[in-house]
């Protein structure tokens, strides 16, 4: 009988032992416990996002093999995976934490997984903009969302850009620009001080 | 609101400047499919000549060719865009931007109408409706290729077959 | 989820918990002494249980106020996160002195620590082996003769401290009010043999219980206790139930 261990994944990443438990992947009737795994899952769901820069978690996601998420929701050493209701209850408890959202609202089998808070992306953000001196100079999404140059914002979902953009605009920092055809952004330094 | 104090107005030259971003990024984002589909055509033409299809080969090909000039097209209408979009000297520019933008979206059409995944597959179906499909294509492309991108094409063919001689092709394309 | 060894105890103060040793001062105090400390100590007491009633949420929730507290009643020998106590546990307490009554904090920092996990059952080594984690290197070693001593001494509290033996030389530890009946004495022996996970079949075999008593046993531990997590993706048709006594897991650290 296997003992618990952590395991380290073909991409490098280092799961918790508590991921080669059988019962980590049942929700557990048993309130307490099933807060405690809850708490286990939400810490790993984002600590796994993070090193793999996903964005986006699906409760179809426990359906299919191949996908993005399968060396955290599945463990074929055990022989066991993640249920959907069970991913759709772990999502929820994020969302209510403010540690995701459902994306697109109005549903709840498909979220963005804030393993930076909006306001630290609003701050990455901005950060950008003056490192690669683009302050004062319009700029569309698709520019920040798919640079020549990867940057730590390549691949930034656009409500999570939209979401950044509106906290930098509420400190002056940043303006949006409105036509027909699309929206842009421009960039300005901390004012005041 | 104090905030609010430092931030410039929004003119119209700024709108401009964001509306020629806009179509920049649309011809960037129409070249990367359309390279992406080049590379399925490759794969395709490979695949026919493998299996003996050698005119349907061939057809892939032409089809690649077109699309290469279109794409060539469309990197000089970047390159003018761009060039607007760095130098902006907007009572001058003002006309030429309208001008570009009405290029620009032309070329852009004629990529659209071409270009889509599902049309590219087509040619590997054995369908009645495929076949005449593949018919047509061949019958534009034979018009709108010019001499020197036709002997383009069969010099690509004569290369693909001594590949194809020295080592077969792996690929297995799927049809759903 | 309650983490060891950080915002938990710290390290008790031994200069002043040697000045106020009464261990020390009770072999020099004469009889009429004693008597007088007593008087004293239980009006202390009482204003001290008096005070964790009333600041219980600060003391659980707020590291440092926690720290302080429990400085105050390691001193006296009192188990600051218990109910109100019962009877006779001061003789015990004089007896025992300082460095009993700071292990048994310690064991019940442990007990409280994994109870969200193990619905308040542990399995003895793994108590001793937190606990020593706990004390670090200076707190010197805890056996397990230590801890059980130090589970009795808890007993009259009240917070139904309690050692179980499971058979075949295991034992547990409760910390809930909870009383173990004897077929969960059972499914603990035989999950401990079995690295945790038990399943009724299992039960079955082993002790020729009917299927409805064996359900029985395991969904009251499941459902009505807390002291087993279940596994519905059990047996080679993956849609099988078992289970997993945290108290009978190893648990590495992490």
């Amino acid at each position: 009988m296997p003992s618990l261990s952590t395991y380290t994944t073909p991409s490098g990443f280092l799961l918790p032992s508590i991921h080669s438990a059988a019962p980590f992947f049942t929700q557990q009737p048993f309130e307490t416990a099933q807060s405690s795994a809850t708490d286990l899952w939400t810490r790993l769901i984002l600590t796994y996002a993070r090193h793999r820069r996903l964005f986006v978690l699906r409760v179809e996601d426990t359906e299919k093999t191949g996908g993005d998420w399968d060396e955290v929701l599945r463990n074929e050493r055990i022989n066991r995976r993640m249920k959907a209701g069970h991913l759709e209850f772990v999502l929820g408890s994020m969302v209510t934490k403010g540690l995701a959202a459902y994306e697109p609202p109005d549903q709840t089998r498909s979220v963005l997984l804030y393993w930076r808070l909006p306001e630290e992306w609003a701050e990455v953000l901005h950060e950008w903009a003056t490192n690669t001196g683009q302050l004062n100079t319009i700029l569309t999404f698709y520019e920040i969302t798919d640079p020549p140059i990867a940057s730590e914002l390549s691949g930034l979902p656009l409500p999570l850009l939209r979401n950044a953009i509106a906290i930098l605009a509420k400190s002056g920092r940043a303006q949006t620009i409105s036509i027909a055809d699309g929206d842009g952004v421009r960039f300005f330094a901390r004012t005041g001080r | 609101m104090g905030a609010n104090q430092s931030i410039p107005k929004i003119t119209s030259q700024d709108r401009a400047i964001l509306d020629l971003k806009l179509q920049r990024d649309k011809v960037k984002q129409y070249q990367k499919q359309i390279q992406f589909i080049l590379n399925r055509e490759h794969e395709i033409a490979k695949e026919h000549l493998a299996a003996g299809r050698k005119d349907r080969a061939l057809i892939a090909l032409r089809r690649r060719k077109y699309q290469e000039g279109l794409l060539a097209k469309t990197d000089g209408q970047l390159e003018n865009l761009e060039q607007l979009v760095s130098t902006i000297e907007f009572s001058l520019v003002e006309v030429s931007v309208l001008h570009g933008l009405k290029q620009g979206n032309d070329v852009l059409k004629a990529i659209h109408a071409e270009m889509n995944l599902e049309s590219v597959e087509k040619l590997l179906e054995e369908t009645a409706e495929a076949r005449e499909y593949q018919r047509e294509v061949g019958d534009m492309l034979a018009n709108n290729l010019s001499l020197d991108e036709e002997d383009a094409v069969q010099t690509e063919l004569a290369q693909l077959q001594q590949e194809a001689v020295r080592s077969p092709p792996h690929l297995h394309i799927c049809l759903s | 989820m309650h983490r060891l060894g950080g915002v938990g105890l710290a390290a008790f103060d031994r200069q002043q918990q040697s000045q106020r040793s009464f261990a020390a001062l009770s072999t020099q105090l004469s009889r009429a002494q004693v008597d007088t400390l007593h008087a004293q100590l239980d009006t202390f007491r009482t204003a001290l249980t008096s005070f964790a009633t009333h600041h219980r949420a600060d003391i659980r929730g707020d590291p440092h106020f926690r720290h302080l507290f429990q400085q105050m009643c390691a001193a006296i020998g009192v188990d600051p996160l218990a109910g109100p106590r019962r009877g006779g546990w001061w003789e015990e307490a004089l007896g025992l002195g300082d460095w009993q009554s700071e292990l048994g904090v310690q064991i019940v920092d442990v007990c409280v620590s994994t109870r969200e996990r193990n619905g308040g059952l542990i399995e003895m080594r793994e108590l001793v082996r937190l606990v020593g984690r706990l004390r670090g290197v200076e707190g010197g070693a805890v056996t397990e003769d230590d801890v059980v001593r130090s589970i009795r001494a808890l007993k009259p509290l009240g917070a139904g401290y309690e050692v179980v033996d499971c058979g075949d030389g295991r034992k547990m530890v409760r910390s809930v009010v909870k009383e173990l009946d004897a077929d969960q004495m059972v499914v603990l022996a035989i999950a401990a043999k079995q690295d945790g996970r038990v399943d009724e079949d299992l039960l079955v075999r082993e002790r020729g219980w009917t299927v409805d008593r064996a359900r029985a046993v395991l969904e009251n531990m499941l459902l009505r206790d807390g002291t087993c997590w279940l596994d519905d993706q059990d047996g080679p048709d993956g849609m099988g139930r078992a289970y997993w006594v945290p108290a009978a897991m190893e648990w590495p650290d992490e």
